[in-house]
C-alpha cells in the first residue's frame, strides 16, 4: 500500500473516530437528549454486554436460521426455474409478463395473506422470506439464460453437444454472473424480510430485540442491535462474494 | 478435379493440380446451391467441388454471401435449393466432421475455461478419460506452440493467441474437413502473416481439407491450392484459379513470384468488375 | 408481439382460482377471485381504498425526493472531491449495510408514529443507489469537461450547475429509477410493521379483523400499483428524459 493510501485510510478512520467523540462529548453534557441518542460508549457497552453474556447467540441464531432457510429455498427454486424459462423462448413468452408483473410487487405485502393460510410460526415465517428472496434470483437467472452468446450455442451445435451438456458446460457457467447477481440482492432481501416478519409476527430474534429495546427504551441496546444486524448483512455478503470470486475467477482475466 | 462453375469465365491453368492425386474423390459437392433470405436472394446456384486434401480459397467483396456460404457447408443454415454433399451424403446438420473456426474468436472461446479446457471441449463426450483428454489438449497446444499459455484464461490472451487457440480446438475434433470464417480478420498484419503459415503448415501436416474464406486477395493467393472469387449481390461464382505456386510457400518470396503477381491481377479485376 | 399470451397462463390459473373456491375444494383462507374484487369495490366506494393508497403514494413521494436530493448532493460532494470520499466516504459507506427496517425503532423512537417515521426510512433505503450512481457519474465525466470549466474560470457553484448536472443527469435518472422501485416496497413494509396509515396497515388490519377477502383484494391492489408506477417510470423514461440524456455517459 503506498503512503498515500495509508495516509487517506488514517485520515478516514480519524473523521469516523472524531464524529464519534463530538457525539460523545454531546451526549454527556446532555446538548442532545440521551434517550434518542445515548453517548457511543454506552451503545458500545451494551453490544459487548450482548456479546459476552451470549444473550445474542439465540436471537441472532434465529434470524440466520430464518433467512437461510428461505434463502436456499429461494435460490435453488429461483435458478432451476430460471434456467428452464430462460433458456426457452416459448415459456418467456407466455411468462415473462406476469414475471414482470411480481418484480415491483412489495414482497411484504404477502405477509397478511401468509399469516391467514400458515399462523404464526416458522413456516409462515420462512415462507414469506422464500416469496420475496425468489424473484432477484429467478429475474436474474431468467437474463443470465437469455442472454446467451448465440455464438456459443453454434459452437455447441458444431460439436454435436447434447441439451444437457449444453446445458451444463455452456449455459450455466455463461449465466452466473447474473445468477450470483440476483444471489446478492436476494441475500439482503431475506435478511430483510427476516426482520420485517419478527417485528410483525413477535417471533425471537434480532428484529424482535431491536423492537423490544424501542419499546422499553432502551436505546443503547436498540443501536447495539442495529449495529449487529447491519454487521450480519454486511458479513453475510463477504462470504457471497468470496464464494462468487472463487467460482468466477476468470473475470479477473478480462480485467485489462 | 475440375471445378465447374456457372458462367462463363474458364479456367484458364491448366487442369493439372500439383499437390493432390488426381484421383482424389470429392469431399464436397456443391451442386445448384441457391439460398433465398428474406425475400433476398442471397446466393445464386453455386456449382462446387472441393477435392479431399484441397486448400480452396473463396474471395469476394462483402455482401457476396461467402459467409453464407460456409454456414451452409458447416450446416448451421440449409439451403432453399441444390444439393450439398460431403462425402457423398447430403448436410442435414452441424457435425462435429466440419469444424468450424469463426472470425471472432473472443465470442468462440468459453471465457470460464482455461486455455486446455477450451481445447479439450472438442473431446468431451467422445469416451477419453479426462486425465487423456487433457494430455491430447496438451499435446495439440504444444504442437501450436501454445504450451505456455495452457493454464491461462483466454480473457488473458492476444488476439492471435485466441484465435490459434479457437483453431486448436477446431483441430481437437480431428475433423475431415475445416471451415475458416475470415478467420484473420481482426488481426494485425504481422499476427496475420505468421498464422498464415501457420495454418498453411498444419493442413499440410495433417492432410486436411480446407474451405477458407477472406476478403483479403493476396491472402486468398498465397494459402490456397485454388481460389474461387466470388461475385456479390447475389453471390456466385465468378472465376476459378488454380494457383500453381510452389509448397512450402513464402511470405516474401511467393509474394513476389511473377505468377503471384499474375494471379493477384486477374481476381483484382474480377472483383473491382463486381 | 402478440399480448395476449402473457395473459393466458395468468389468466387461467385465476379461473381455475375461482372454479376451486366454489367447489370449496380449497380453505376459506383462501378466498376467491370475485370476492376480492368485490371487497376492493366496496372498500374504493366507502372512500377507504383512495385515502390508503394517497397516503401509502405520498411517504413513497416525499421519502424518494428526500432521497434524491440528499443523494445527489453526497454524491457530488464525493464524486467531485476524491479527497473528501477518501475521508468522509468510508464513514457514509458504513451505514449502508444496515437494512432500512432495522432502523424503524430507532425512527419510532425519534418521531413516533406517522409521516415522518415512514419518509425516514424511505429515505434511507432509496438514497443508496443514488449516492452510487451520482459518484459513479462524477467519476466517469469527461477530463476535457472540468479543464474548460476551469479554463472559464467558474466557480464550483456553477460548474456543477452547468456542467456536472446537466452531463451526469442520464446516470442519475438509472440511480432515481432503482429507489422508486424501492421506495414504494419500503413504504408498504414500514406501514405493514408499525405505521398505522396507508396501504400496508390496511391489509394487516384487514387481516386482524380475519376479513379474508379484503386482505387479498388490498394486496392484488398494491401489486397493479406498484406495476402501475414501474409502468410510469418506463414512459417517462422512453419519452423524456432518455432524450435529453444524450451522451454524458
Amino acid at each position: 500500500m503506498t503512503l498515500y493510501r495509508f495516509a487517506m485510510r488514517l485520515a478516514a478512520l480519524a473523521f469516523a473516530l472524531t464524529l464519534l467523540m463530538l457525539w460523545q462529548l454531546l451526549a454527556q453534557s446532555n446538548a442532545i437528549s440521551t434517550v434518542f441518542f445515548p453517548p457511543p460508549s454506552r451503545s458500545l457497552q451494551a453490544l459487548y454486554e450482548l456479546f459476552a453474556s451470549g444473550r445474542i447467540w439465540q436471537p441472532l441464531a434465529a434470524t440466520l436460521e430464518r433467512m437461510a432457510f428461505g434463502w436456499v429455498l429461494a435460490s435453488v427454486a429461483g435458478l432451476v426455474l430460471g434456467a428452464l424459462i430462460g433458456s426457452s423462448r416459448l415459456l418467456r413468452a407466455y411468462l415473462e409478463p406476469t414475471l414482470e408483473f411480481f418484480r415491483p410487487l412489495p414482497a411484504s405485502a404477502i405477509i397478511p395473506p401468509a399469516i391467514l393460510i400458515l399462523g404464526l410460526g416458522q413456516t409462515m415465517a420462512v415462507s414469506v422470506i422464500a416469496f420475496a428472496a425468489i424473484w432477484p434470483v429467478l429475474l436474474g437467472s431468467v437474463h443470465g439464460f437469455k442472454l446467451i452468446d448465440p455464438r456459443l450455442t453454434e459452437v455447441a451445435r458444431s460439436l454435436e453437444m447434447t441439451r444437457f451438456d449444453f446445458l451444463k458446460k455452456i449455459a450455466l457457467p455463461s449465466a452466473l454472473p447474473d445468477i450470483f447477481a440476483g444471489l446478492r440482492i436476494s441475500l439482503a432481501v431475506s435478511l430483510i424480510l427476516a426482520v420485517v416478519v419478527e417485528m410483525q409476527a413477535s417471533q425471537p430474534g434480532l428484529g424482535q430485540n431491536i423492537l423490544l429495546a424501542q419499546r422499553t427504551y432502551r436505546s443503547p441496546e436498540l443501536y447495539a442491535g442495529i449495529v449487529v444486524l447491519g454487521l450480519t448483512g454486511y458479513l453475510t455478503n463477504s462470504v457471497l462474494t468470496i464464494i462468487e470470486n472463487r467460482l468466477l475467477a476468470w473475470r479477473q482475466a478480462y480485467r485489462h | 478435379m475440375i471445378a465447374r462453375e456457372a458462367g462463363s469465365a474458364p479456367t484458364s491453368e491448366a487442369n493439372t493440380r500439383a499437390p493432390v492425386s488426381q484421383s482424389a474423390p470429392n469431399i464436397l459437392s456443391l451442386d445448384s446451391v441457391t439460398l433465398s433470405y428474406g425475400g433476398n436472394l442471397v446466393l445464386d446456384r453455386i456449382n462446387l467441388d472441393v477435392a479431399k486434401g484441397e486448400f480452396l480459397c473463396a474471395v469476394g467483396p462483402s455482401g457476396c454471401g461467402k459467409t453464407t456460404l460456409l454456414r451452409l457447408l458447416a450446416g448451421h443454415v440449409a439451403p432453399s435449393s441444390g444439393t450439398i454433399l460431403f462425402k457423398g451424403a447430403p448436410i442435414t446438420k452441424p457435425s462435429r466432421d466440419r469444424a468450424i473456426v469463426f472470425q471472432d474468436y473472443s465470442r468462440s472461446l468459453l471465457p470460464w475455461r482455461k486455455v486446455w479446457a477450451n481445447v479439450a471441449l472438442a473431446l468431451e463426450g467422445q469416451g477419453f478419460p479426462k486425465k487423456e483428454r487433457r494430455e491430447r489438449s496438451q499435446a495439440l497446444l504444444a504442437q501450436m506452440n501454445l504450451a505456455h499459455v495452457a493454464d491461462h484464461y483466454p480473457g488473458a490472451l492476444s488476439g492471435g493467441m485466441q484465435q490459434r487457440v479457437q483453431i486448436a480446438r477446431c483441430l481437437a475434433q480431428e475433423p475431415s474437413l475445416l471451415l475458416m470464417d475470415e478467420p484473420f480478420g481482426a488481426l494485425d498484419a504481422i499476427t496475420r502473416q505468421s498464422l498464415q503459415d501457420e495454418v498453411s503448415r498444419l493442413a499440410a501436416e495433417k492432410h486436411l481439407t480446407v474451405v477458407f474464406i477472406t476478403h483479403d486477395l493476396e491472402e486468398a493467393i498465397y494459402l490456397g491450392d485454388r481460389v474461387v472469387s466470388l461475385a456479390a449481390r447475389p453471390g456466385r461464382v465468378g472465376d476459378i484459379v488454380q494457383v500453381m505456386l510452389a509448397r512450402p510457400r513464402n511470405q516474401l518470396t511467393t509474394r513476389e513470384e511473377p505468377l503471384f503477381l499474375q494471379y493477384r491481377h486477374r481476381l483484382f479485376k474480377q472483383l473491382e468488375g463486381h | 408481439m402478440a399480448p395476449w399470451r402473457g395473459l393466458l397462463i395468468p389468466g387461467l390459473l385465476l379461473i381455475c382460482w375461482e372454479i376451486a373456491a366454489r367447489a370449496t375444494a380449497i380453505p376459506e383462507a383462501l378466498s376467491r377471485p370475485s370476492l376480492m374484487i368485490e371487497a376492493i369495490q366496496a372498500s374504493s366506494l366507502n372512500g377507504a381504498l383512495m385515502l390508503a393508497t394517497l397516503q401509502t403514494l405520498q411517504t413513497t413521494l416525499l421519502g424518494l425526493l428526500l432521497a434524491t436530493t440528499l443523494g445527489i448532493a453526497v454524491g457530488l460532494l464525493l464524486g467531485i472531491s476524491p479527497l473528501l470520499n477518501a475521508v468522509i466516504g468510508p464513514s457514509v459507506e458504513a451505514f449502508r449495510p444496515i437494512p432500512a427496517i432495522a432502523l424503524v425503532p430507532l425512527a419510532l423512537l425519534l418521531f413516533g408514529f406517522g409521516i415522518s417515521l415512514e419518509v425516514s426510512i424511505i429515505a434511507f433505503a432509496c438514497v443508496w443507489p443514488i449516492i452510487v450512481v451520482t459518484i459513479a457519474a462524477v467519476q466517469g465525466l469527461d477530463e476535457r469537461l472540468s479543464q474548460i470549466a476551469r479554463g472559464l474560470e467558474f466557480s464550483l457553484f456553477q460548474r456543477i450547475i452547468k456542467f456536472i448536472l446537466p452531463a451526469t443527469i442520464g446516470r442519475i435518472w438509472v440511480g432515481i429509477r432503482i429507489a422508486a422501485g424501492i421506495a414504494l416496497i419500503v413504504a408498504v413494509t414500514v406501514e405493514i410493521v408499525v405505521n398505522p396509515r396507508g396501504l400496508g396497515y390496511a391489509m394487516i388490519f384487514a387481516q386482524q379483523m380475519l376479513q379474508v377477502d379484503l386482505v387479498y383484494g388490498y394486496v392484488v391492489w398494491t401489486g397493479i400499483l406498484g406495476w402501475l408506477l414501474n409502468l410510469l417510470i418506463q414512459l417517462i423514461d422512453q419519452n423524456w428524459l432518455s432524450r435529453y440524456a444524450v451522451s454524458g455517459r
